[in-house]
């Protein structure tokens, strides 16, 4: 029996993250995720004041900051008991749409589909056509995913001044309105990018394809017509061709937290969102209302000082307690609800937000990596509506307020109060956990959408999200990683992604350019 | 960084890095010093500091005819070396830098440069 170690180093640029891989005769048995860097952006924040949180968090992150805009200001609001206006719901979905749009589009085409161009798959049916489109820096649909993604965040800098790392939401709205200016120069970037998905990506109608009810409606839009022709339906051939709706699964426990704040819940204190979240149990095969209360974190193999079993966010605690030499492995601690392992992302939100085709295929063919980036570009188009949505709802409160000051005297200190802010990031679950005390920070923890996905093994010895959707992986040849990279794309990892295989006396490196 | 409303401006200069992290603050420092003395600038000329983000900053290519990119580079030789030479030698001479950019969080300068690059528009750089 051949039994061979990798390690797949996917931490070039930034130095976040490996994957160990045990392989017994071409399969793999084992899958470890280590992340390699320390973060500690809860410690950065422990006895500053509350407000920082709004301008640290936020670098938690490039691609998604907006996303810890809006959960840390979630969270300030939920301790201090504050409510935005309706407005301020409209304006920070609206950002939070366009910056999801950006890295959906960014990572479908700019790094998911490049891999198709891999020499390995010069043979295969459509091999230059995938090329034509997909080819980095050279193909029609890499280069126009360059273009209109440089133009959607516009939308972000309209109203928060700049993107990235904007702070323009503070507990009690946003600091900028609507005004008819930026509302038409939204509604024309959002037109925009609409016009080029139908023609380019889809062939066809945004509200027709996002009405498609089942599994054969699907493939039926793809064997039709312009559709049959656009990316879309490129993709999904070249996909299955690869198998890659049949591999990769990882856990059947989906979260979502739900996505879109509804606005004029949202200014009632009633945290409803447009599409519903919660808990899918695989076990039971059931929804359940999604209960914060049941989130927690375990450190039994990561490098923090050790506690028993799970602790909520609130009661967490993130104090580095580097130990290479025994069985911890990892940076990133261990999320999960109850003690059930999950994943989250675009595939978990549309399936628990309704979306009648993705429920189709999943009950015909299951979870799976083609599944996931299929649910990632679906995702598009929801979001294309949303925000458009928004801009239309805008229109008709056009002056009504944008940001509610807290009632009462100025006070010297922000009240004490404990809160949580949740939001459907880019890459899925996102939560923000905040103690105020005196005045100042006294806990906070944040746990990412890929600390859900990538997290280590818990107390229980479960695996995580990714290290399952990798097992029972048939490297065709131990040498080339390419199908390794396929998995690790579908999740849309939150890291640099360049792989590195290591067999007993050579290092491969894998990559798509 | 992706400045709203800007006016249609001439010439940019884009200052990258990390002020936090050594040798790689250069960029920042220039920023920051050109911006305590904005008249030492002519007026069609700004100035950005984009941090670590390369791809971010392909909007920053756009209205202007001229830019310069500012960074710090460990694959230029000697520390304190000055090098100055136009993108398309940079491209040219910086391959297996360029080649390591495979995710969105990873696309560095380099990916900004090839992605300006084929896109067939913007400045001299």
């Amino acid at each position: 029996m051949a039994r061979i170690e990798l390690n797949l180093d996917l931490n070039r640029v930034e130095g976040d993250l490996e994957i160990r891989l045990m392989v017994e005769d071409g399969v793999v048995v084992e899958a470890r995720t280590v992340g390699t860097m320390y973060r500690g952006l809860e410690q950065i924040l422990i006895g500053r004041a509350a407000r920082d949180a709004l301008v640290i968090t936020p670098r938690v992150c490039g691609i998604c900051s907006t996303s810890h805009l809006y959960a840390a200001v979630l969270a300030l609001e939920h301790a201090w008991g504050l409510h935005p206006p309706a407005n301020a719901t409209r304006v920070r979905n609206l950002c939070l749409g366009a910056e999801g749009l950006q890295s959906d589009l960014r990572h479908s085409f700019l790094f998911f589909a490049p891999d198709f161009c891999a020499p390995r798959y010069v043979d295969r049916p459509e091999y230059a056509r995938v090329l034509a489109e997909f080819e980095p820096f050279q193909g029609r649909i890499y280069r126009e995913t360059l273009a209109a993604t440089r133009r959607i965040v516009r939308i972000v800098a309209e109203f928060g001044g700049q993107w990235p790392h904007s702070s323009f939401m503070v507990p009690g709205g946003v600091s900028m309105g609507p005004d008819l200016r930026r509302l038409l120069a939204c509604r024309a970037e959002l037109d925009a990018a609409r016009q080029w998905l139908e023609q380019s990506i889809l062939g066809g109608d945004m509200e027709a394809w996002l009405a498609l009810p089942d599994a054969s409606a699907f493939h039926a839009w793809l064997e039709q017509g312009a559709a049959a022709d656009a990316a879309l339906a490129l993709l999904n051939r070249f996909a299955r061709g690869l198998q890659l709706h049949r591999i990769g699964v990882g856990s059947g426990h989906l979260l979502s937290y739900g996505a879109c704040y509804e606005p004029e819940a949202m200014a009632r204190g009633e945290r409803l969102t447009r599409m519903s979240g919660g808990f899918w149990d695989a076990d039971t095969g059931r929804v359940q209302a999604l209960d914060q209360g049941l989130i927690n974190e375990h450190v039994r193999h990561s490098w923090y000082q050790p506690y028993a079993g799970g602790r909520h966010p609130w009661e967490g605690e993130t104090v580095p307690d580097y130990r290479p030499d025994s069985d911890r492995y990892s940076w990133a601690k261990a999320p999960r609800y109850g003690d059930k392992v999950v994943q989250t992302g675009p595939l978990a939100e549309l399936l628990l937000g309704g979306d009648a085709m993705l429920q189709s295929l999943y009950r015909e063919e299951g979870g799976s990596a083609w599944l996931r980036q299929l649910a990632r570009l679906r995702r598009v188009a929801y979001g294309l509506q949303q925000s458009r949505s928004m801009l239309d709802e805008m229109a008709l409160h056009l002056g009504e307020p944008h940001f509610e000051a807290p009632s009462g005297a100025p006070a010297e200190a922000d009240p004490d109060g404990d809160g949580y802010g949740l939001v459907m990031a880019a890459r899925g679950a996102l939560g923000h956990w905040v103690k105020v005390r005196e005045g100042v920070i006294e806990k906070y923890q944040i746990v990412t959408p890929t600390a859900w996905n990538a997290s280590p093994r818990d107390s229980q010895g479960q695996a995580g999200h990714w290290e399952q959707s990798l097992l029972g992986l048939k490297l065709g040849d131990s040498e080339d990683t390419t199908e390794i990279g396929h998995i690790i794309r579908s999740h849309d990892p939150c890291l640099v992604c360049t792989v590195h295989m290591m067999s007993s006396d050579q290092r491969l490196r894998f990559s798509p350019f | 960084m992706l400045l709203a409303q800007h006016p249609p401006l001439k010439r940019h200069i884009l200052c990258l890095g990390n002020a936090l992290h050594g040798d790689d603050g250069l960029g920042p420092a220039l920023a920051r010093a050109l911006a305590a003395s904005p008249r030492a600038l002519p007026a069609d000329v700004s100035v950005f500091e984009v941090g670590t983000r390369g791809l971010d900053a392909l909007a920053l290519l756009e209205g202007c005819s001229r830019a310069l990119l500012v960074d710090a580079s460990q694959a230029r030789g000697q520390a304190g070396r000055i090098w100055q030479g136009s993108a398309a030698q940079l491209l040219s001479q910086w391959q297996v830098v360029l080649g390591e950019t495979a995710t969105a969080h990873g696309a560095g300068l380099g990916f900004l440069l090839r992605a300006a690059a084929s896109l067939g528009e913007g400045p001299d750089m």
